[in-house]
């Protein structure tokens, strides 16, 4: 090992092995290596781009791979207003997405509608009228440091999941 | 170009139904039938090349579809405003497509949301609404989705 | 009126195949989807389908009260919200006739400028991933954050603001604005340089850009596109200089022209109104008065029957508002007239003939933002 005592390594008991559970050890692969789908669709798609930029950096938490395509995707941010139009798109992307998959709502035309709730004629009044929704961020548009703070949350739910009881979407 | 001077010149060549100021601007009604003549009259003899915007008002208590075309000219800077006024139970004006390109767009979107037939138009689609909504900007639509704002 | 498939399969000849591109696509700055037909490479035909995001804007504004649609406007154009409620905001007093104090427009000028800085930043770094330089980004968020934070200590929004009131501005300018703008404004032009030198100016950029899209100006008035879009085919209009608005005849600035109106063109147009909004905020800095902020306005909110249309240059274009009052405290029609819709219906006629991959290149070149176009 570079630059390490290995007379002292030695002393450690067992270290060449490392005792863990495999649970753990996925869920902790899989919390921090999340690809998110690049999926904007309103204001809250800016705030999600300074989110990526080097001000905020979620590439701290492993973010860093954007992927353009569903097949490659671990989490979908649904950053906007669902529309009726947009409803068969965004349950296909969801669909094509490989398991185990999450989706967080981010701002408030994703958790309810928000400030298109009434006199509309066009809008899904909420993300999880269509698609499970693991985390919903309040916001219109969310801050940032509410998107970080989100996928914090989010991770540490990943780490609690347990192999039998990984939800599966069918 | 201040508004009467416009008005004279459209009155020399086209009839004019009703016209009036509204904060500087001529507001100039005309028939249907005539509407291609006097917006190509506008662009080519009187120098309104820009269309604003097309988009029409429902004005349910007298029964009519008003259309409103807007155009502005970047020579002499002034606005004018065309208006016709179409039957609310068939409303079919002749499209202007062939005159200023963009009114292609517009005329689709006035199409799906006021429900006005735009004839000879090349691409008679919807524009933004999906299947299943039809008319959305009249007064009197109704959709079971919609949730009216609470009174407070 | 239905939908239907844009291009029949049967009508194709064998060479030819269709592509679809979108509602999710990384480069469409939101959701917008395209349809190409391709011959080999090249485009033989586009068809644009919008509205993925129509959320009936324009119907809720019906049943809302006047001072209630202001915070909607920030939401059709996220990315230069500011001028879009300034347009509102004017069609409002032009109807019920009300003066702005001078401290107010002052106040207005400065954060529409700032506003249209941080959405020409945006498009800069968007426009980079677009055409596969993941640099830009990097650099432009850099000064895009420092111009927010100006902003977020002025109105408390980072990017829907809802700052204006009819007849002036909410609250005036907090204390420190003044020495963070200087401060912004001394570095701010050199940090311009930079990025022409990082992406405008770079060979690779170049050859991918120049002589490609060419839209002409008699093509481009006819379509109704507007802002640098329509700059960039060299035609020198500008709402702030053709039909002034507000104080915007007060400042010494020029309109930015391209020379062959392609791609390339309105890249540089787009840059070099950076360097021309730097100008006219340090003349308002320099130039503002002190006084009120708010007219007098009356508490409710009723126009007198009648109609008005307001127009203001917002980052891409002509942003205008139509209002139709009967004279009642919600107005009986509102339309938003929105420079994307018009800049996009172009984007056929200019990429039919190019190569694919130019499409991207094209279409990031016009700056759209799609919920303007679906409203």
């Amino acid at each position: 090992m570079n630059g390490v005592d290995e007379e002292l390594i030695k002393k450690i008991p067992g270290l060449p092995i490392v005792m863990t559970t495999a649970e753990w050890a996925i869920n902790a692969g899989r919390s921090n290596s999340i690809w998110t789908l690049t999926f904007g669709l309103r204001c809250c798609a800016m705030e999600m781009m300074a989110t990526g930029a080097p001000k905020y950096d979620w590439a701290r938490f492993g973010l860093e791979v954007p992927s353009a395509s569903p097949r490659r995707a671990d989490m979908m941010i649904v950053a906007g207003t669902v529309t009726k139009k947009m409803e068969p798109v965004i349950i296909r992307l969801y669909e094509q997405m490989a398991e185990p998959k999450y989706v967080i709502a981010m701002g408030a035309c994703a958790i309810s509608g928000g400030p298109f709730i009434y006199d509309s004629y066009s809008v899904i009044k909420g993300a999880d009228k269509i698609i499970p929704v693991d985390i919903y961020i309040p916001g219109c548009p969310p801050r940032p440091e509410a998107l970080l703070d989100g996928i914090i949350k989010l991770q540490k739910k990943i780490m609690k999941q347990k192999f039998r009881t990984v939800k599966e979407h069918k | 170009m201040i508004f009467t001077e416009i008005l004279d010149k459209l009155k020399a060549k086209h009839e004019v139904l009703e016209s009036k100021e509204d904060l500087g601007v001529l507001n100039a009604w005309v028939s249907a039938k005539k509407i291609k003549e006097v917006i190509g009259f506008l662009k080519n003899d009187m120098q309104f090349g820009q269309l604003s915007f097309v988009t029409a008002v429902d004005l349910m208590a007298a029964n009519n579809i008003e259309m409103v075309y807007r155009l502005f000219s970047y020579e002499t800077k002034s606005d004018v405003v065309i208006k016709v006024k179409l039957d609310r139970a068939k409303p079919e004006i002749e499209t202007i497509t062939s005159i200023f390109s963009t009114a292609d767009w517009h005329e689709r979107e006035t199409s799906e949301m006021f429900g006005v037939k735009f004839l000879n138009h090349p691409d008679p689609n919807r524009l933004l609404l999906p299947d299943g909504i039809d008319m959305p900007l009249r007064k009197d639509f109704k959709c079971a989705d919609m949730t009216p704002l609470p009174k407070v | 009126m239905t939908t239907k498939a844009p291009f029949e399969l049967e009508k194709l000849s064998n060479d030819e195949y269709i592509l679809n591109m979108g509602p999710q696509h990384p480069s469409t700055h939101g959701v917008l989807r395209i349809i190409l037909k391709l011959d080999g490479e090249v485009v033989k035909d586009l068809y644009c389908d919008v509205g993925y995001i129509h959320s009936s804007v324009e119907k809720m504004c019906e049943n809302k009260k006047y001072e209630m649609i202001m915070p909607y406007t920030d939401r059709l154009d996220y990315l230069s919200a500011v001028n879009y409620n300034w347009g509102y905001a004017l069609a409002v007093e032009k109807l019920m006739g009300i003066t702005v104090p001078e401290r107010a427009e002052y106040i207005r000028v400065m954060l529409a400028e700032l506003n249209r800085i941080m959405s020409h930043l945006l498009w800069y770094s968007a426009y980079g991933m677009d055409v596969g330089a993941l640099t830009p980004i990097m650099y432009a968020f850099r000064e895009r954050e420092e111009v927010i934070d100006m902003i977020e200590g002025m109105t408390g929004g980072r990017l829907t603001h809802n700052a204006f009131r009819f007849g002036g501005f909410r609250n005036d300018l907090p204390k420190d604005f003044m020495d963070s703008l200087k401060k912004f404004i001394g570095h701010f032009n050199d940090k311009i340089d930079e990025y022409e030198a990082l992406l405008i100016n770079n060979i690779i950029l170049t050859a991918r850009t120049i002589g490609v899209g060419v839209l002409s100006k008699e093509t481009a008035i006819n379509y109704g596109v507007t802002g640098p879009s329509l700059r960039g085919s060299n035609c020198a209009i500008d709402l702030r200089k053709t039909a002034p608005y507000s104080i915007y005849e007060k400042f010494d600035f020029k309109a930015c022209v391209g020379k062959n109106g392609d791609t390339w063109d309105r890249l540089k147009v787009r840059m070099d109104e950076m360097r021309e909004s730097t100008k006219i905020l340090k003349q308002a800095m320099e130039g503002i008065p002190a006084g009120d902020i708010m007219a007098k306005v009356p508490k409710i909110i009723k126009p007198a029957p009648g109609e008005v249309y307001t127009k203001v240059e917002s980052a891409r274009g002509e942003f205008g508002v139509y209002i139709v009052s009967d004279g009642t405290d919600k107005p009986y029609r509102i339309k938003f007239r929105s420079p994307s819709f018009s800049n996009l219906s172009v984007l056929k006629e200019i990429t039919i003939g190019s190569k694919i991959a130019d499409v991207v290149a094209i279409m990031g070149s016009l700056d759209l933002v799609i919920p303007e176009i679906d409203r």
